[in-house]
């Protein structure tokens, strides 16, 4: 119980910090960027919106850094994020409701599957230590782990979307076709192939390479070496000594390396064109869209931290001593 | 010395470091290596490699080869410089988290904790976004400051364990300032540690260097592997066929990021006796 | 009655970059049905080792380089892994020094009770592993209630004894002890090892019990070898070497215990250190620091292992001339 109350308050406690950066950031960075974006819009935008764009911005220096600051938070609390620049006058909310799901189901299944199989191929490496394909897999991950996101997304886009052209060079599903509701599934799932892959092939060997240590690590500890002793079956030291204890720290891995992945799965998304969060950040970044930027880093920092959350609590469940922390 | 002849004997460390060692020789001797200035626009545009344009030229007639060595100059000079201003503020507040403990330890901690959460990649896009000034000071500082927490967080729990060591409390009874025990005692012992963080940190800064350039971030006109990849992709590189433009310094990117996770992984394994075989 | 262990010129060790250091030289052990052996001596002689050795233990960089391990007349060192895996825990079992870990920290008690006996014993069902389970728990001294505990809600004591229950939960016919009792006070301890005694006699097995303690073996133990350097220095009935103690190094030793009752006397320890195992000195490895060396002779000669009374070995210099036709092997 403790541990949970303890997890809550983090969470509510980055969750504010992550927002107060937000507010922060363009207060703090020389040159003056809202200038640049006022200037830049200047023609286009219509005398309210530019004058909820300064209130925004802070560039109303009526009003002290404080109030500003509160009133952001009335606003974040009300929903109102502001609206697009470059899909003006689309409000944020509903061009990040629109992209959201893609992102979603890209990353979402990509983690899991790399967690999962990461996690797997990594007790595979460790217990069959010096066999010449557990012992390949360590330099094969660290390659691939070293590998930029982007670059590999390159390289897979040009090899089987360009060259071979056995998949789509873009988008998220064929846009010119006129299926509707699930006859567009095959569509979908046909593009996010290779996005997909891109994310679990790069993923994939962080995890391996730690569930690999992990389990060496917990390999040479007692407890392991009284099973063997005992005379238990192979596979049953396997996983439920040796792997049931070492997936524990890996857990405590996936919540940090959830930030790279996310970000590393923007980048991927902007090679695809597919038409996930990542790609609009990227569109937004361009033509300087700061209230989308904005939104998306809150809404990006604030799934991270769900997903955390809810890591944590998985991990309570796996390690009984946890609930008897506090002692 | 038995640690210099481990380290040879080291096949990851070998590697690794002949890479490094390779890649710095490229920057160092980039002006007799490449033929051409990285910037010369004389050339004949979109060229497909050739004798006298070894990766060919690029949509706006440079040598690609040049800018590719040249660029190396730059990419390693930030990826090194990002990584140990990185290293240096995680292994501080790693230090003095663990080594103080108390409300020092849990404020640190806190923040630690905060900016591991965060997704760096956003945050810095944020941030760099924001700056519109054109340079790579700025790539360097973001970087910094959002990839410290991961390495404080493993020094931090490294020194909880060192600073009850029985020569840790002789040394404190005997009444040398936790400064000097800090940095005379306690850092010998960790310096294991502390390099296998520096390659982290060194990794990290690549690959978020090449993916913020990548983004047009930073100074789009400074030749780096990260901008050469932002020029490709802007001039539709893959899709005129010109994937010698896009694939090379990706390459590169990965094998220099290579280098560094194998010392990382390499450094790790001769500190930790359990991971050696 | 018949010889259940014969440990034959084992020698077991380490492999280092630098070479091979060798933990257990030349050892030579004969175990009956129902005997109780102890194995005295200081952290560091090699008695762990020799014990991982003949249960079969020992791991990278661990290896035994030459010898037999006959159980029942088989050479456990030739079985496969299949084959001893039958004979771990139903036949030999062994509780580990410092049992703190030897607990899965994510399963409860129960289950590790369960997941030995449904891999040995030809039964499925839960109930008889219940049955085994809490009569184990009443013999080593702890509440029922605790068998659904996980291990970090049992103090080290405790754990211990668990330990030492899930050992003799298959009845096997040998047990070794690798110090069982060093986290445990005096008063648990000798309440245990007098359960494990009465276990013994009423169910015949056999137990190696390996101590620093010398003091504990001279009561229950029936024989006690004495080791040093990686080699058995001396071997006799416990009796018979509390009385009359041979070699310098078991005389020092006993010097070194108070005894309960009778008149206060100064104590003596052992003076030098022992030496590191992958240098060790030439001749007797004890002679550095024995009081009785002979120059000449124990720095260049290495003493083995000779009956000097009936039934009584020791590997002594001061005793090779006056044993006459023994047997060099004991």
């Amino acid at each position: 119980m403790r541990y949970l109350l303890r997890r809550i308050g983090f969470l509510l406690f980055t969750g504010w910090a992550a927002l107060s950066i937000n507010f922060i950031v363009p207060h703090l960075m020389p040159g003056n960027p809202a200038q640049v974006m006022l200037a830049k819009f200047q023609g286009r935008l219509s005398p309210q919106a530019l004058a909820a764009l300064t209130e925004a911005f802070g560039l109303n220096t009526d009003k002290s850094l404080f109030v500003q600051y509160l009133e952001y938070w009335k606003r974040i609390f009300s929903g109102d994020l502001g609206v697009s620049l470059t899909y003006y006058p689309s409000k944020v909310t509903a061009v990040l409701a629109q992209s959201v799901p893609w992102t979603l189901g890209l990353v979402g299944s990509a983690t899991v599957i790399a967690f999962t199989v990461g996690t797997l191929l990594g007790i595979f490496s460790a217990w069959r230590r010096g066999s010449l394909l557990a012992d390949g897999l360590v330099p094969a991950a660290l390659f691939f782990n070293s590998i930029p996101y982007f670059w590999l997304s390159l390289m897979v886009l040009y090899l089987f979307a360009y060259s071979l052209g056995r998949f789509p060079l873009a988008g998220g599903y064929d846009i010119y076709s006129t299926a509707t509701g699930l006859a567009k599934l095959p569509s979908i799932i046909h593009h996010a192939v290779l996005p997909l892959s891109t994310i679990v092939i790069t993923a994939l060997g962080g995890w391996l390479l730690t569930m690999r240590n992990n389990m060496i690590s917990v390999c040479s500890d007692d407890y392991v070496a009284f099973a063997y002793a005992k005379g238990l079956p192979d596979r049953e030291i396997k996983y439920r000594y040796a792997a049931r204890n070492a997936v524990l720290p890996s857990l405590t891995g996936f919540s940090m390396s959830l930030g790279f992945v996310i970000g590393g799965s923007l980048l991927t998304e902007v090679v695809f064109s597919y038409p996930g969060i990542g790609y609009i950040l990227y569109q937004a970044v361009t033509s300087l869209d700061y209230p989308l930027m904005q939104a998306i880093f809150l809404f990006i920092s604030l799934a991270v931290l769900v997903a955390n959350f809810f890591t944590d609590l998985v991990y309570a469940l796996l390690d009984p001593r946890v609930k008897d922390e506090g002692d | 010395m038995g640690k210099a002849r481990r380290i040879l004997r080291n096949k990851k460390a070998l590697t690794g470091a002949a890479i490094l060692v390779f890649l710095t020789l490229v920057a160092v001797f980039a002006p007799v290596i490449a033929p051409y200035g990285p910037n010369e626009t004389r050339f004949l545009p979109g060229q497909p490699p050739s004798r006298e344009h070894l990766l060919g030229t690029t949509s706006l007639g440079q040598d690609i080869f040049s800018q590719v060595v040249w660029g190396t100059r730059l990419t390693l000079v930030v990826g090194l410089v990002t990584g140990s201003l990185c290293a240096a503020i995680s292994t501080t507040i790693g230090l003095v988290a663990g080594y103080f403990g108390g409300w020092v330890d849990e404020i640190l901690s806190l923040i630690t904790n905060v900016f591991l959460v965060l997704p760096g990649l956003p945050l810095m896009i944020i941030i760099a976004a924001y700056i519109t000034v054109q340079s790579v000071v700025p790539i360097i500082i973001v970087i910094s400051i959002t990839g410290w927490a991961w390495g404080a967080r493993v020094l931090r729990s490294q020194m909880m364990t060192l600073k009850n060591r029985d020569y840790v409390k002789a040394a404190v009874i005997a009444g040398e300032s936790p400064l000097r025990i800090i940095f005379c005692e306690i850092f010998p012992n960790m310096l294991g540690l502390i390099v296998a963080n520096f390659f982290g940190a060194a990794l990290y800064a690549v690959l978020s260097e090449a993916g913020l350039e990548f983004l047009g971030l930073g100074n789009v006109n400074a030749v780096t592997w990260g901008t050469i990849l932002y020029w490709a992709q802007n001039n539709q590189a893959i899709l005129m066929g010109q994937w010698q433009w896009m694939v090379v310094p990706g390459v590169l990117i990965a094998v220099l990021g290579m280098s560094f996770a194998l010392l990382n992984f390499a450094v790790d394994e001769m500190t930790n006796p359990r991971l050696r075989r | 009655m018949s010889v259940l262990l014969h440990v034959e010129n084992l020698s077991a060790g380490y492999v280092q970059p630098e070479g091979r250091v060798l933990a257990a030289r030349n050892i030579n052990l004969q175990l009956a049905e129902g005997e109780f052996m102890g194995l005295a001596g200081e952290s560091g002689c090699g008695k762990t080792t020799l014990a991982y050795a003949i249960a079969g233990l020992l791991q990278p960089p661990g290896r035994v380089f030459e010898g037999k391990v006959l159980f029942n007349g088989r050479d456990l060192l030739e079985l496969s892994q299949a084959e001893m895996r039958k004979v771990r825990w139903k036949e030999m079992s062994i509780v580990m020094q410092a049992s703190m870990n030897v607990l899965n920290p994510v399963m409860r008690v129960r289950h590790q009770f369960y997941d030995v006996l449904r891999t040995h014993s030809e039964r499925h069902d839960p109930q008889y592993f219940d049955q085994v389970a809490l009569e184990m728990f009443r013999l080593v001294g702890i509440s029922p209630e605790y068998l659904d505990a996980y291990p970090h809600q049992l103090s080290g004591g405790m754990k211990q004894r668990v330990a030492i229950a899930i050992a003799l939960a298959l009845r096997p016919r040998l047990v070794i002890l690798d110090e069982p009792t060093t986290a445990l006070d005096v008063v648990i301890q000798r309440s245990i090892l007098q359960q494990i005694d009465s276990l013994r006699s009423e169910l015949g097995f056999s137990i190696i019990m390996i101590t620093h303690d010398l003091s504990l073996l001279v009561e229950i133990a029936d024989t006690i070898a004495v080791m040093y350097a990686g080699c058995v220095v001396e071997r006799a009935p416990a009796e018979e070497l509390y009385r009359d103690p041979h070699h310098p190094y078991t005389q020092g030793l006993m010097r070194s215990f108070p005894p309960l009752v009778g008149t206060r006397q100064r104590m003596h320890g052992i003076p030098g250190q022992p030496p590191n195992l992958a240098s060790l000195p030439t001749g007797c490895p004890f002679h550095p620091r024995c009081p009785r060396a002979m120059p000449g002779r124990c720095n260049v000669m290495t003493p083995s292992l000779q009956e000097v009374k009936p039934h009584h070995y020791a590997a002594c210099l001061l005793y090779a001339d006056a044993s006459s036709s023994a047997a060099s092997q004991a």
